[in-house]
Protein backbone atom coordinates (compact mmCIF):
# COMPACT_ATOMS: atom_id res chain seq x y z
CA UNK A 1 0.00 0.00 0.00
CA UNK A 2 2.87 2.10 1.17
CA UNK A 3 4.92 1.80 -2.17
CA UNK A 4 1.75 1.72 -4.30
CA UNK A 5 1.16 5.31 -3.16
CA UNK A 6 4.87 6.31 -3.36
CA UNK A 7 4.29 5.49 -7.01
CA UNK A 8 1.39 7.45 -7.30
CA UNK A 9 3.04 10.24 -6.19
CA UNK A 10 6.17 9.85 -8.08
CA UNK A 11 3.64 9.75 -11.56
CA UNK A 12 1.29 12.13 -10.05
CA UNK A 13 4.06 15.33 -9.78
CA UNK A 14 5.92 14.29 -13.00
CA UNK A 15 3.15 13.92 -15.31
CA UNK A 16 -0.25 13.96 -14.41
CA UNK A 17 0.38 17.18 -12.25
CA UNK A 18 3.44 18.24 -13.98
CA UNK A 19 4.56 21.37 -12.44
CA UNK A 20 5.28 23.48 -15.83
CA UNK A 21 2.27 22.41 -17.71
CA UNK A 22 -0.18 21.88 -15.56
CA UNK A 23 0.55 24.29 -12.43
CA UNK A 24 1.91 26.99 -14.76
CA UNK A 25 4.93 27.29 -12.39
CA UNK A 26 8.42 27.44 -13.65
CA UNK A 27 7.30 29.17 -17.02
CA UNK A 28 10.54 31.68 -17.05
CA UNK A 29 13.62 28.86 -17.30
CA UNK A 30 11.07 26.90 -19.42
CA UNK A 31 11.07 29.63 -21.72
CA UNK A 32 14.33 30.69 -21.01
CA UNK A 33 17.13 27.24 -21.27
CA UNK A 34 14.80 25.05 -23.77
CA UNK A 35 16.22 26.11 -26.89
CA UNK A 36 18.73 23.81 -26.87
CA UNK A 37 18.50 19.98 -25.39
CA UNK A 38 21.86 19.89 -23.76
CA UNK A 39 21.55 22.97 -21.52
CA UNK A 40 18.06 21.87 -20.83
CA UNK A 41 19.20 18.41 -19.47
CA UNK A 42 22.09 20.57 -17.66
CA UNK A 43 19.58 22.65 -15.92
CA UNK A 44 16.79 19.83 -15.58
CA UNK A 45 18.89 17.92 -13.52
CA UNK A 46 20.31 21.29 -11.40
CA UNK A 47 16.62 21.39 -10.53
CA UNK A 48 15.95 18.33 -9.83
CA UNK A 49 18.63 18.15 -7.21
CA UNK A 50 17.10 21.18 -5.77
CA UNK A 51 14.14 20.13 -5.51
CA UNK A 52 14.77 17.23 -4.17
CA UNK A 53 17.25 18.41 -1.54
CA UNK A 54 14.61 21.10 -1.01
CA UNK A 55 12.30 18.99 -0.28
CA UNK A 56 14.09 17.04 2.19
CA UNK A 57 15.56 19.45 3.93
CA UNK A 58 12.34 21.82 4.19
CA UNK A 59 10.02 18.59 5.79
CA UNK A 60 12.75 18.15 8.48
CA UNK A 61 12.86 21.97 9.18
CA UNK A 62 9.12 22.13 9.29
CA UNK A 63 8.34 18.80 11.47
CA UNK A 64 10.99 19.55 13.93
CA UNK A 65 11.41 22.70 14.06
CA UNK A 66 8.44 24.84 12.57
CA UNK A 67 6.09 22.64 14.20
CA UNK A 68 6.89 22.01 17.77
CA UNK A 69 7.85 25.71 18.35
CA UNK A 70 4.68 27.30 16.87
CA UNK A 71 6.46 28.98 14.22
CA UNK A 72 4.37 27.64 11.20
CA UNK A 73 4.15 31.22 10.04
CA UNK A 74 7.19 31.35 9.78
CA UNK A 75 7.38 28.82 6.39
CA UNK A 76 7.56 30.74 3.41
CA UNK A 77 10.52 32.67 4.58
CA UNK A 78 12.41 29.25 6.30
CA UNK A 79 11.88 27.70 3.01
CA UNK A 80 13.12 30.40 0.88
CA UNK A 81 16.46 30.54 2.95
CA UNK A 82 16.75 26.80 2.15
CA UNK A 83 15.58 27.19 -1.33
CA UNK A 84 18.32 30.37 -1.68
CA UNK A 85 21.24 28.31 0.19
CA UNK A 86 20.58 25.16 -1.80
CA UNK A 87 20.55 26.94 -5.25
CA UNK A 88 23.92 28.87 -4.38
CA UNK A 89 25.80 25.54 -3.52
CA UNK A 90 24.83 23.89 -6.82
CA UNK A 91 25.84 26.65 -8.08
CA UNK A 92 29.21 26.07 -7.05
CA UNK A 93 29.01 22.98 -7.62
CA UNK A 94 28.47 23.01 -10.90
CA UNK A 95 30.65 25.82 -11.75
CA UNK A 96 33.48 23.73 -10.46
CA UNK A 97 32.44 20.32 -11.70
CA UNK A 98 31.18 21.49 -15.32
CA UNK A 99 32.14 25.14 -16.44
CA UNK A 100 30.26 24.66 -19.80
CA UNK A 101 27.14 23.95 -18.45
CA UNK A 102 27.89 26.37 -15.54
CA UNK A 103 28.33 28.90 -18.97
CA UNK A 104 25.22 27.48 -21.28
CA UNK A 105 23.31 27.95 -18.10
CA UNK A 106 24.21 31.26 -17.66
CA UNK A 107 21.61 33.33 -15.16
CA UNK A 108 19.25 31.09 -15.43
CA UNK A 109 21.24 28.82 -12.26
CA UNK A 110 21.01 31.52 -9.92
CA UNK A 111 17.67 32.29 -11.02
CA UNK A 112 16.17 28.76 -9.97
CA UNK A 113 16.03 30.17 -6.28
CA UNK A 114 12.86 32.49 -7.56
CA UNK A 115 11.96 29.51 -9.60
CA UNK A 116 8.12 29.40 -8.14
CA UNK A 117 8.27 25.85 -8.97
CA UNK A 118 9.92 24.96 -5.90
CA UNK A 119 8.62 27.21 -3.42
CA UNK A 120 5.27 25.80 -4.50
CA UNK A 121 6.90 22.47 -4.25
CA UNK A 122 7.90 22.75 -0.97
CA UNK A 123 4.42 24.25 -0.35
CA UNK A 124 2.26 21.48 -1.71
CA UNK A 125 3.93 19.23 0.55
CA UNK A 126 3.01 21.06 3.57
CA UNK A 127 -0.13 21.07 2.25
CA UNK A 128 -0.66 17.45 1.54
CA UNK A 129 0.60 16.06 4.57
CA UNK A 130 3.30 14.28 3.06
CA UNK A 131 5.63 12.20 5.40
CA UNK A 132 9.26 12.04 4.75
CA UNK A 133 9.96 9.29 2.14
CA UNK A 134 6.92 11.00 0.39
CA UNK A 135 8.41 14.00 0.40
CA UNK A 136 11.45 12.66 -1.43
CA UNK A 137 9.88 10.53 -3.77
CA UNK A 138 7.42 14.33 -4.46
CA UNK A 139 10.37 16.34 -4.92
CA UNK A 140 11.66 14.07 -6.98
CA UNK A 141 8.97 13.27 -9.17
CA UNK A 142 8.61 17.53 -9.53
CA UNK A 143 11.91 17.34 -10.93
CA UNK A 144 11.58 14.51 -13.32
CA UNK A 145 8.28 16.11 -14.66
CA UNK A 146 10.16 19.72 -14.73
CA UNK A 147 12.91 17.96 -16.72
CA UNK A 148 10.88 16.48 -19.04
CA UNK A 149 8.87 19.46 -20.30
CA UNK A 150 12.09 21.53 -20.05
CA UNK A 151 13.53 18.46 -22.66
CA UNK A 152 10.27 18.18 -25.04
CA UNK A 153 9.84 21.99 -24.98
CA UNK A 154 13.83 21.67 -26.58
CA UNK A 155 13.28 18.96 -28.91
CA UNK A 156 10.28 20.74 -30.68
CA UNK A 157 12.72 24.08 -30.38
CA UNK A 158 15.29 22.47 -31.99
CA UNK A 159 13.43 20.87 -34.91
CA UNK A 160 11.26 24.55 -35.07
CA UNK A 161 15.09 26.32 -36.81
CA UNK A 162 14.02 24.31 -40.01
CA UNK A 163 10.26 24.91 -39.79
CA UNK A 164 8.84 27.51 -41.84
CA UNK A 165 7.40 30.33 -39.04
CA UNK A 166 5.27 32.97 -40.08
CA UNK A 167 7.21 36.34 -39.38
CA UNK A 168 5.25 37.59 -37.02
CA UNK A 169 5.23 34.56 -34.41
CA UNK A 170 8.81 34.10 -34.66
CA UNK A 171 11.02 34.00 -31.38
CA UNK A 172 8.11 34.02 -28.27
CA UNK A 173 5.62 33.48 -30.05
CA UNK A 174 5.76 30.41 -31.69
CA UNK A 175 7.45 29.44 -27.99
CA UNK A 176 4.42 30.27 -26.48
CA UNK A 177 1.99 28.32 -28.69
CA UNK A 178 4.18 25.41 -28.70
CA UNK A 179 3.74 25.83 -24.73
CA UNK A 180 0.02 26.04 -24.53
CA UNK A 181 -0.30 23.06 -27.16
CA UNK A 182 2.09 20.91 -25.14
CA UNK A 183 -0.28 22.10 -21.64
CA UNK A 184 -2.74 20.75 -23.93
CA UNK A 185 -1.38 17.59 -24.51
CA UNK A 186 -0.81 16.80 -20.80
CA UNK A 187 -3.72 17.85 -19.62
CA UNK A 188 -4.66 14.33 -21.20
CA UNK A 189 -2.87 12.43 -18.60
CA UNK A 190 -5.52 14.16 -16.53
CA UNK A 191 -7.98 11.35 -16.22
CA UNK A 192 -5.09 8.48 -15.03
CA UNK A 193 -4.51 9.16 -11.38
CA UNK A 194 -7.01 11.09 -9.45
CA UNK A 195 -4.67 11.98 -6.21
CA UNK A 196 -1.05 13.77 -7.00
CA UNK B 1 4.01 36.26 23.29
CA UNK B 2 7.37 37.50 23.66
CA UNK B 3 8.51 33.84 24.44
CA UNK B 4 7.36 33.45 20.46
CA UNK B 5 9.35 36.14 19.19
CA UNK B 6 12.32 35.68 20.92
CA UNK B 7 11.69 32.02 19.90
CA UNK B 8 11.23 33.02 16.23
CA UNK B 9 14.36 35.20 16.61
CA UNK B 10 16.59 32.85 17.62
CA UNK B 11 15.28 29.98 15.24
CA UNK B 12 15.88 31.95 12.06
CA UNK B 13 19.00 33.08 13.51
CA UNK B 14 20.31 29.48 14.20
CA UNK B 15 19.06 28.38 10.54
CA UNK B 16 20.69 31.32 9.04
CA UNK B 17 24.63 30.75 10.66
CA UNK B 18 23.79 26.65 9.88
CA UNK B 19 23.30 27.34 6.05
CA UNK B 20 26.31 30.16 6.24
CA UNK B 21 28.18 27.87 7.73
CA UNK B 22 27.75 25.35 5.00
CA UNK B 23 28.09 27.59 1.94
CA UNK B 24 31.33 29.20 3.99
CA UNK B 25 32.39 25.34 4.03
CA UNK B 26 31.19 24.41 0.62
CA UNK B 27 32.67 27.95 -0.82
CA UNK B 28 36.33 27.50 0.57
CA UNK B 29 36.12 23.37 -0.82
CA UNK B 30 35.15 24.29 -4.43
CA UNK B 31 36.40 27.32 -4.86
CA UNK B 32 37.18 28.06 -8.69
CA UNK B 33 40.24 30.48 -9.53
CA UNK B 34 39.42 33.64 -11.50
CA UNK B 35 41.55 34.72 -13.70
CA UNK B 36 42.61 38.31 -12.27
CA UNK B 37 43.27 39.11 -15.59
CA UNK B 38 39.42 39.46 -15.78
CA UNK B 39 39.15 41.69 -12.95
CA UNK B 40 41.65 43.86 -13.65
CA UNK B 41 39.68 44.06 -17.55
CA UNK B 42 36.46 44.70 -15.61
CA UNK B 43 37.85 47.74 -13.53
CA UNK B 44 38.84 49.32 -17.00
CA UNK B 45 35.86 48.61 -18.96
CA UNK B 46 33.02 51.34 -18.59
CA UNK B 47 30.60 48.97 -16.67
CA UNK B 48 27.41 50.26 -18.55
CA UNK B 49 26.74 47.08 -19.86
CA UNK B 50 25.21 48.56 -22.80
CA UNK B 51 26.41 45.40 -25.02
CA UNK B 52 27.90 47.47 -27.81
CA UNK B 53 30.88 44.97 -27.91
CA UNK B 54 28.30 42.06 -28.86
CA UNK B 55 28.48 40.74 -25.36
CA UNK B 56 25.70 40.35 -22.93
CA UNK B 57 27.83 42.81 -20.19
CA UNK B 58 31.16 44.17 -19.83
CA UNK B 59 32.05 41.24 -17.72
CA UNK B 60 31.25 38.85 -20.13
CA UNK B 61 34.03 41.07 -22.15
CA UNK B 62 36.32 41.09 -20.07
CA UNK B 63 36.04 36.79 -19.67
CA UNK B 64 36.06 36.49 -23.46
CA UNK B 65 39.15 38.64 -23.31
CA UNK B 66 41.03 37.19 -20.75
CA UNK B 67 40.10 33.94 -22.43
CA UNK B 68 41.63 35.04 -25.46
CA UNK B 69 38.66 33.89 -27.48
CA UNK B 70 38.15 38.17 -28.03
CA UNK B 71 41.12 39.17 -29.99
CA UNK B 72 40.28 42.91 -30.41
CA UNK B 73 39.89 44.86 -27.38
CA UNK B 74 38.58 47.68 -29.71
CA UNK B 75 35.04 46.86 -29.77
CA UNK B 76 34.56 48.21 -26.74
CA UNK B 77 33.60 51.86 -28.48
CA UNK B 78 32.31 52.97 -24.95
CA UNK B 79 35.91 53.45 -23.18
CA UNK B 80 37.72 56.97 -22.75
CA UNK B 81 40.89 57.00 -25.13
CA UNK B 82 42.94 56.81 -21.48
CA UNK B 83 41.19 53.33 -20.23
CA UNK B 84 41.35 52.23 -23.97
CA UNK B 85 45.25 52.77 -23.60
CA UNK B 86 45.16 50.82 -20.36
CA UNK B 87 43.42 48.25 -21.33
CA UNK B 88 45.56 47.31 -24.50
CA UNK B 89 48.45 47.74 -22.60
CA UNK B 90 47.20 45.11 -19.92
CA UNK B 91 46.66 42.42 -22.91
CA UNK B 92 49.45 43.08 -24.23
CA UNK B 93 48.45 44.26 -27.70
CA UNK B 94 49.10 46.71 -30.07
CA UNK B 95 46.54 49.41 -30.36
CA UNK B 96 45.08 50.48 -33.64
CA UNK B 97 44.38 54.07 -34.73
CA UNK B 98 40.87 54.42 -34.12
CA UNK B 99 38.37 56.69 -35.35
CA UNK B 100 35.14 58.34 -33.56
CA UNK B 101 31.91 55.71 -34.67
CA UNK B 102 28.62 57.84 -35.81
CA UNK B 103 25.46 56.80 -36.60
CA UNK B 104 24.23 58.26 -40.11
CA UNK B 105 20.37 58.96 -40.21
CA UNK B 106 19.74 58.12 -44.13
CA UNK B 107 16.69 60.57 -43.91
CA UNK B 108 15.90 63.86 -44.39
CA UNK B 109 12.22 64.13 -44.38
CA UNK B 110 11.31 66.31 -41.49
CA UNK B 111 7.53 66.62 -40.06
CA UNK B 112 6.47 69.32 -42.91
CA UNK B 113 7.82 66.75 -45.61
CA UNK B 114 6.61 63.68 -44.73
CA UNK B 115 3.26 62.68 -46.46
CA UNK B 116 0.49 60.98 -44.42
CA UNK B 117 -1.66 58.16 -45.88
CA UNK B 118 -3.92 57.43 -43.02
CA UNK B 119 -3.86 58.08 -39.61
CA UNK B 120 -2.14 55.97 -37.19
CA UNK B 121 -3.89 55.32 -33.67
CA UNK B 122 -1.44 52.37 -32.56
CA UNK B 123 0.93 52.18 -30.24
CA UNK B 124 3.73 55.14 -30.23
CA UNK B 125 6.85 52.93 -31.51
CA UNK B 126 8.46 52.62 -35.05
CA UNK B 127 8.20 49.46 -34.33
CA UNK B 128 4.92 48.84 -33.95
CA UNK B 129 4.22 51.80 -36.67
CA UNK B 130 6.41 49.59 -39.37
CA UNK B 131 4.53 46.52 -38.57
CA UNK B 132 1.28 48.52 -39.43
CA UNK B 133 2.07 49.52 -43.10
CA UNK B 134 4.83 52.40 -41.69
CA UNK B 135 2.43 54.35 -39.29
CA UNK B 136 -0.05 55.69 -41.88
CA UNK B 137 3.42 57.28 -43.68
CA UNK B 138 3.47 57.29 -47.29
CA UNK B 139 7.52 56.75 -47.81
CA UNK B 140 8.17 53.29 -46.89
CA UNK B 141 11.74 53.43 -46.25
CA UNK B 142 12.45 56.72 -44.08
CA UNK B 143 12.38 58.15 -40.36
CA UNK B 144 8.74 57.24 -39.16
CA UNK B 145 9.49 59.70 -36.22
CA UNK B 146 8.60 57.96 -32.84
CA UNK B 147 12.07 58.07 -31.63
CA UNK B 148 12.82 54.22 -31.08
CA UNK B 149 16.75 55.13 -31.53
CA UNK B 150 15.64 58.07 -28.68
CA UNK B 151 15.10 56.09 -26.24
CA UNK B 152 17.04 52.69 -26.91
CA UNK B 153 20.71 55.20 -26.91
CA UNK B 154 21.82 54.23 -23.17
CA UNK B 155 23.82 57.91 -23.54
CA UNK B 156 20.97 60.09 -24.07
CA UNK B 157 22.75 61.38 -27.38
CA UNK B 158 19.83 60.76 -29.50
CA UNK B 159 16.92 63.52 -29.92
CA UNK B 160 13.81 64.04 -31.90
CA UNK B 161 13.72 66.94 -33.56
CA UNK B 162 11.23 68.07 -36.00
CA UNK B 163 10.64 64.42 -36.49
CA UNK B 164 14.25 63.83 -37.14
CA UNK B 165 16.64 62.07 -34.64
CA UNK B 166 19.71 64.08 -34.34
CA UNK B 167 22.61 63.16 -33.29
CA UNK B 168 24.54 64.51 -29.82
CA UNK B 169 27.86 63.80 -30.99
CA UNK B 170 29.74 64.70 -28.27
CA UNK B 171 28.11 62.59 -26.35
CA UNK B 172 27.45 59.67 -28.72
CA UNK B 173 29.78 56.43 -27.83
CA UNK B 174 29.21 54.63 -30.75
CA UNK B 175 27.50 51.77 -29.43
CA UNK B 176 24.76 51.16 -32.26
CA UNK B 177 21.96 50.58 -30.45
CA UNK B 178 20.10 52.93 -32.59
CA UNK B 179 21.10 51.25 -35.59
CA UNK B 180 20.00 48.09 -34.34
CA UNK B 181 16.23 49.41 -33.29
CA UNK B 182 15.77 50.80 -35.93
CA UNK B 183 13.07 49.00 -38.04
CA UNK B 184 13.81 50.02 -41.29
CA UNK B 185 17.43 50.45 -41.09
CA UNK B 186 17.90 54.08 -41.28
CA UNK B 187 20.50 54.50 -39.26
CA UNK B 188 23.98 52.72 -39.94
CA UNK B 189 27.00 53.05 -38.12
CA UNK B 190 30.04 54.89 -40.06
CA UNK B 191 33.80 55.59 -39.21
CA UNK B 192 34.26 58.79 -39.37
CA UNK B 193 38.14 58.95 -40.23
CA UNK B 194 38.23 62.67 -41.59
CA UNK B 195 36.66 65.89 -39.62
CA UNK B 196 33.79 65.91 -42.72
CA UNK B 197 32.32 62.99 -44.33
CA UNK B 198 29.60 63.22 -46.44
CA UNK B 199 26.19 60.65 -46.96
CA UNK B 200 22.86 60.43 -48.60
CA UNK B 201 20.42 61.61 -46.23
CA UNK B 202 17.64 59.20 -47.65
CA UNK B 203 17.06 55.66 -47.75
CA UNK B 204 14.45 55.51 -50.54
CA UNK B 205 14.61 53.00 -53.50
CA UNK B 206 11.21 54.57 -54.80
CA UNK B 207 11.59 56.12 -58.09
CA UNK B 208 12.08 59.68 -58.71
CA UNK B 209 8.67 60.87 -59.66
CA UNK B 210 7.15 59.24 -56.46
CA UNK B 211 10.00 60.79 -54.04
CA UNK B 212 9.24 64.45 -55.78
CA UNK B 213 5.63 63.98 -54.84
CA UNK B 214 5.69 62.31 -51.61
CA UNK B 215 8.88 63.64 -49.69
CA UNK B 216 10.49 66.54 -51.91
CA UNK B 217 14.03 66.04 -50.01
CA UNK B 218 14.42 62.77 -50.85
CA UNK B 219 17.30 60.84 -53.48
CA UNK B 220 15.81 61.18 -57.01
CA UNK B 221 18.72 58.71 -58.47
CA UNK B 222 19.42 61.58 -61.38
CA UNK B 223 23.17 60.05 -61.38
CA UNK B 224 24.75 63.48 -60.86
CA UNK B 225 26.35 63.32 -57.81
CA UNK B 226 27.45 60.03 -59.96
CA UNK B 227 28.82 61.44 -62.95
CA UNK B 228 30.61 64.36 -61.41
CA UNK B 229 33.00 62.47 -58.77
CA UNK B 230 35.04 60.39 -61.56
CA UNK B 231 36.70 58.58 -57.92
CA UNK B 232 33.70 57.43 -57.39
CA UNK B 233 32.75 59.25 -54.38
CA UNK B 234 29.16 58.40 -54.70
CA UNK B 235 27.32 55.24 -56.02
CA UNK B 236 24.08 54.94 -57.47
CA UNK B 237 22.35 51.33 -56.80
CA UNK B 238 18.48 50.98 -56.90
CA UNK B 239 17.53 54.31 -57.33
CA UNK B 240 18.89 55.31 -54.08
CA UNK B 241 23.07 56.95 -54.06
CA UNK B 242 25.00 55.77 -51.54
CA UNK B 243 28.61 57.43 -50.22
CA UNK B 244 31.70 55.66 -50.89
CA UNK B 245 33.42 56.36 -47.61
CA UNK B 246 36.76 55.23 -48.53
CA UNK B 247 37.10 56.73 -51.58
CA UNK B 248 35.86 60.09 -49.82
CA UNK B 249 39.98 60.93 -49.32
CA UNK B 250 39.89 64.74 -49.46
CA UNK B 251 36.54 66.35 -47.92
CA UNK B 252 37.52 69.67 -50.05
CA UNK B 253 36.92 67.31 -53.62
CA UNK B 254 33.60 65.88 -52.44
CA UNK B 255 32.25 69.77 -51.35
CA UNK B 256 31.57 71.10 -54.47
CA UNK B 257 29.68 68.04 -55.65
CA UNK B 258 27.57 67.72 -52.58
CA UNK B 259 26.23 71.47 -53.32
CA UNK B 260 24.77 70.01 -56.67
CA UNK B 261 22.54 67.90 -55.32
CA UNK B 262 18.87 69.24 -56.79
CA UNK B 263 17.29 67.69 -53.57
CA UNK B 264 20.07 68.70 -51.41
CA UNK B 265 19.94 65.07 -49.76
CA UNK B 266 23.86 64.92 -49.76
CA UNK B 267 24.59 65.97 -46.19
CA UNK B 268 27.91 66.76 -44.25
CA UNK B 269 28.89 65.74 -40.81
Amino acid sequence: MEFEKLILILIGASITNNFVLTYFLGICPFIGVSSKIDSAIGLGIATTFVMTLAATVTWLIYYYILVPFNLVFLQYVTFIIVIASLVQFVEMFIRKTSPPLYKALGIFLPLITTNCAILGLTLFMVLRDYNFLESIIFGLGAGVGFTLALVIMAGIREELKFADVPEPLKGAGITLIIAGLLALAFMGFGGIISSG
Amino acid sequence: MDNLILISILSMTGLGIFFAAVLAFAYKKLKVEDDPLVDEAVHILPGTNCGGCGYLSCHDFAEHLASGEEEDPGKCRVMTEEHREQLFQLLGKEEPASYPVIPLVHCAALDENKKPQAEYKGLRTCRAANLDFGGGMECEYGCMGFGDCCWVCPFDALHMIDGLPKVDIEKCTGCGKCAEACPRGVITMQEKKKDKIFYVACSSHDAALRVRKICGVGCIACGICEKLSPKGFFKITDDLSRANFDNQKDPEEVKPIAKKCPTKVIKEI
